[in-house]
């Protein structure tokens, strides 16, 4: 907020090429908690608005921004959202066609921003549009991200406005995860990931402030979780992790939702503390079940929160680990049998021990399951078909190396 | 006393009556063992009537069936023991292969389904295109299958709301038509309808009922376009042609063309109603039998575009009421793993209700995508046996992937040897020799049990028949010899590694 609002304010600032200041004053969202701010009323500038640095552009590109407040301070958020994206334009246009305007570069975050979050406030408040705010915000955020994009400068020159094209980018991941359009995405990953020119891929370069570059990873793990590349997932997913501010638990939360199913999956189980430290209710019981290979319970926890996981989109993720939980059962098995051969586990005891777990499957599928595991790895042995027995390794049979703890 | 009953129910099975059959469904899903005190004739004559039921309808089929014993949960858990699809497919004898539904399938418009076996032969015929060296090199459908080509429309232009409302009285209905309207057109925003607002409005006044199909480039003339009585009445001959044609075509070549002929029929029948922004009862129709026939015919092309359009068909209530969601959310579920695309699978669990998630169609769809997601290539292919509707069409394309898969996995676990009608049998085969060849074709040793193997079958029956009691070898006179081959694994792994 600020006391007053002077328009000589901006002018100096945008003749001293001053981006941070001009962003902070036009700014219409909180950095910080990206929550509107409130304003006073600006009415009385709008006449002078349009001669503002003596250029029309300049002014009509101000003239939409002092509207946009004014409807916020109204609450209006979707002539808010006409107004802002108008402004948005011109900005670009300004961005582009003119020279040396790299300095505007914090008020095209800043303004990018805005635009995003009003577009999610006014297709909050008018449910039955069916997102339109969102879905013209991603036309015009993509524009932006050509903006920076297009640049020529060297990027090695810290004119360029490629350097600012990250921000854009996650900005953009962020509309298209809400509005489900995630086949987009490419088209902003594909160039930065891509080495290019005999130089390394941009995503990779030093002048990415790390707080960007968590947000990136974030989505672009998200993304990998969808397409089932679980090993880029995992990578992407734990350097957010382990790069976010300590004290931002809401976002490691988040990151953990993705994280936790893909490594369950591994076999490396996530220990009480952690998810006791981020609250992460649902992989509670979860995680117990596949620790001591009881199916029963994991069907159970599974189906407590099937709502959850299918709405957050780990439901298969998290299926896919029940090869975890049959591997458990069966090594308990191998342990607790009294009356069992060395080495071998007959299949029929399994079969008995699944029923009694509420899950009966037929011997056959039994074998299926015992050969994916040692398929995978798992188990290291062989099964006999002619005597139902499934022989183990004499070493190492239940490969621990395979599974791992982590906190 | 359960016996009892179920005698006197199979008796009046054989007279008649859809309702015991109904009953005796869901005696049989409660009791599998019970299957064995039906007579002969009762099965049979279950079956029978079974096929006819789910002919004619197959909602009342789903409403009628057994609640598998999932409890009335508000959201019908997926993790669902496959035990009770094995005892059903079990009880009900062998495998009933792609029984019909409701399908406008070749079947149902004769009016009676095809012999089992000969239904069989087809199925394999259709797999075996899979085997071809083209096939198999690349080893994905995407080389026979095109990536399906979703229509990206722009929000659509207005859909002409009210058609021929005639009666004062109808108001109530011009009310809903207009609500209706409105809830296509707010929800078409990213459909994968042919851009309806390119066209203006128009109604046809061409009265043929067979058209062929132009591209159109330019708004056409009302001359050359059908309006919807006649459209409706095109699609019933168009349906009656098909069959005729069908039963008459002898060889794939006849086939072929009559489909070719059928399908263009249909693409003028489908931009008939684009241009004239028919969006009704009849739309979803049309556009299912399309989709059928070209699932029948492997034109997932076709399949694709109509599977796009009948989605966003079923965003509105009236769509839904009026076609058969649950069928064609299976497939667009089976369709999703087809193309490796997992996301879509999530996204299609998101969308739906907890009502629509129990349907038996959609169930069973989801039942694969588990199984297919944990290569658990028994329910597979158990579930691949006893599909609804024509999921079973669309899982041929992922039986090759299974089946390699399953290889390479039974081929690392069983040692020494696994019999070979034991893997026919996983895998689905019902042909020993096509069993055989795939097995040779991946590098399997087969070699003969010890001893001679046309004699003593009786001594070499595997010791698995008799812990699983109701399976069959799979074929008499040949089988013989085939039940005593046994795969050799740790020669069959050596050539699996180094091909």
């Amino acid at each position: 907020w600020r006391m007053a609002f002077a328009l000589e304010d901006l002018e100096q600032a945008a003749t001293a090429c001053d981006g941070r200041v001009l962003a902070d004053r036009l700014g219409m969202v909180d950095l910080k908690d990206q929550s509107p701010k409130s304003f006073p009323d600006v009415s009385h500038l709008l006449p002078r608005a349009a001669r503002w640095m003596g250029d029309a552009t300049w002014g009509d590109m101000l003239a939409e921004y002092l509207e946009t407040m004014q409807q916020i301070g109204k609450g209006d958020w979707a002539e808010a959202y006409k107004h802002i994206s108008a402004g948005y334009l011109k900005l670009l246009s300004i961005f582009t066609t003119e020279e040396e305007t790299s300095w505007l570069m914090p008020l095209v975050h800043q303004t990018t921003l805005d635009i995003r979050v009003i577009a999610g406030l006014a297709d909050e408040a008018d449910q039955s549009s069916g997102m339109q705010h969102l879905r013209d915000c991603s036309e015009k955020l993509s524009k932006g991200f050509s903006a920076c994009w297009n640049d020529r400068t060297d990027i090695r020159s810290v004119e360029s406005k490629r350097r600012g094209v990250v921000y854009l980018v996650n900005n953009c991941l962020k509309t298209y995860f809400r509005l489900g359009t995630l086949r987009l995405c490419k088209n902003l990953i594909k160039p930065l990931e891509m080495p290019m020119g005999g130089r390394p891929a941009m995503i990779t370069s030093d002048f990415i402030p790390k707080s960007e570059l968590v947000t990136y990873k974030f989505y672009v793990g998200r993304l990998n979780v969808l397409e089932d590349k679980y090993a880029e997932a995992e990578e992407c997913l734990q350097y957010a992790l382990a790069n976010s501010p300590s004290h931002a638990m809401a976002n490691k939360r988040k990151i953990l939702t993705y994280l936790v199913p893909i490594k369950l999956c591994k076999g490396a189980l996530p220990s009480q503390a952690l998810l006791e430290k981020y609250n992460l209710v649902e992989f509670m019981a979860l995680t117990k079940a596949v620790r001591s290979g009881n199916v029963r319970s994991f069907n159970d926890a599974l189906l407590q929160f099937q709502e959850l996981f299918i709405r957050q989109g780990t439901f298969l993720v998290l299926e896919k680990s029940k090869a975890i939980v049959h591997r458990n059962l069966i090594k308990h098995i191998d342990q607790v049998d009294p009356h069992k051969k060395p080495q071998q586990v007959n299949l029929v005891k399994v079969k008995e021990v699944f029923d009694w777990l509420g899950e009966s499957l037929a011997l056959d599928e039994i074998e299926c399951i015992v050969a994916n595991l040692i398929f995978r790895g798992l188990i290291r042995g062989y099964v006999s078909h002619s005597k139902r027995t499934l022989v183990l390794s004499k070493t190492n049979a239940f490969p621990f190396d395979k599974l791992k703890r982590w906190d | 006393r359960e016996a009892l009953l179920l005698a006197a129910v199979s008796s009046g099975i054989l007279s008649s009556g859809a309702a015991a059959a109904a009953k005796l469904e869901v005696l049989l899903a409660k009791k599998p063992h019970a299957s064995a005190v039906l007579s002969e004739e009762a099965q049979q004559a279950l079956k029978a009537l079974q096929r006819e039921q789910a002919a004619a309808s197959a909602c009342a089929t789903i409403a009628a069936a057994p609640t598998d014993g999932n409890g009335a949960v508000a959201r019908s858990s997926l993790v669902i023991p496959s035990a009770e699809i094995v005892t059903l497919a079990d009880a009900l004898g062998t495998s009933k292969k792609k029984q019909a539904g409701s399908t406008k399938g070749s079947p149902v418009l004769r009016g009676a389904v095809k012999e089992t076996p000969e239904e069989r032969k087809r199925r394999e015929e259709r797999l075996r295109r899979f085997n071809s060296p083209a096939a198999t090199a690349s080893s994905s459908p995407k080389a026979s299958a095109p990536p399906p080509s979703r229509k990206r429309a722009a929000p659509g232009g207005s859909v002409g709301a009210v058609k021929g409302t005639k009666s004062r009285k109808i108001a109530g209905r011009k009310q809903r038509q207009l609500q209706m309207a409105r809830h296509w057109e707010s929800s078409s925003g990213d459909s994968g309808l042919v851009n309806e607002g390119k066209w203006p409005r128009i109604v046809g006044t061409c009265l043929d009922l067979e058209k062929s199909y132009f591209r159109l480039t330019s708004a056409p003339n009302p001359e050359d376009v059908r309006p919807e009585y006649v459209l409706k009445q095109s699609l019933e001959h168009l349906k009656r042609k098909w069959g005729e044609g069908e039963e008459r075509a002898n060889g794939e070549e006849e086939r072929q063309k009559l489909y070719l002929w059928v399908s263009e029929q249909f693409k003028s029948l489908r931009q008939d109603m684009v241009v004239q922004h028919i969006r009704s009862p009849f739309t979803v129709r049309a556009y299912e039998t399309h989709a059928r026939v070209a699932l029948e015919n492997g034109d997932l092309d076709e399949f694709n575009q109509c599977l796009g359009c009948l989605l966003d068909l079923y965003k509105s209530p009236l769509g839904r009421k009026h076609g058969h969601l649950d069928e064609f959310l299976a497939y667009r579920v089976l369709k999703a793993l087809v193309h490796h695309n997992t996301h879509e699978v999530t996204v299609t669990l998101q969308g739906l209700t907890a009502r629509q998630l129990s349907g038996k169609a959609a169930r069973h769809a989801l039942q694969v995508a588990l199984a297919y997601n944990a290569q658990n290539y028994h329910l597979f292919f158990v579930l691949y046996r006893d599909a609804p509707n024509m999921s079973a069409w669309i899982m041929d394309f992922l039986v090759l992937r299974v089946r390699k898969s399953a290889w390479r996995r039974m081929v690392k676990a069983y040692s020494p040897h696994v019999p070979l009608d034991f893997v026919a049998h996983v895998l689905a085969f019902d042909d020993m020799e096509d069993a055989r060849n795939f097995a040779v074709d991946q590098g399997a040793v087969v070699v003969a049990r010890g001893g001679n193997s046309m004699a003593s079958t009786t001594t070499t029956t595997s010791p698995h028949d008799s812990i699983r009691g109701g399976y069959k070898k799979a074929k008499d006179e040949p089988a013989a010899a085939a039940a005593s081959w046994l795969i050799d694994t740790a020669e069959s792994r050596r050539n699996l590694e180094s091909p």
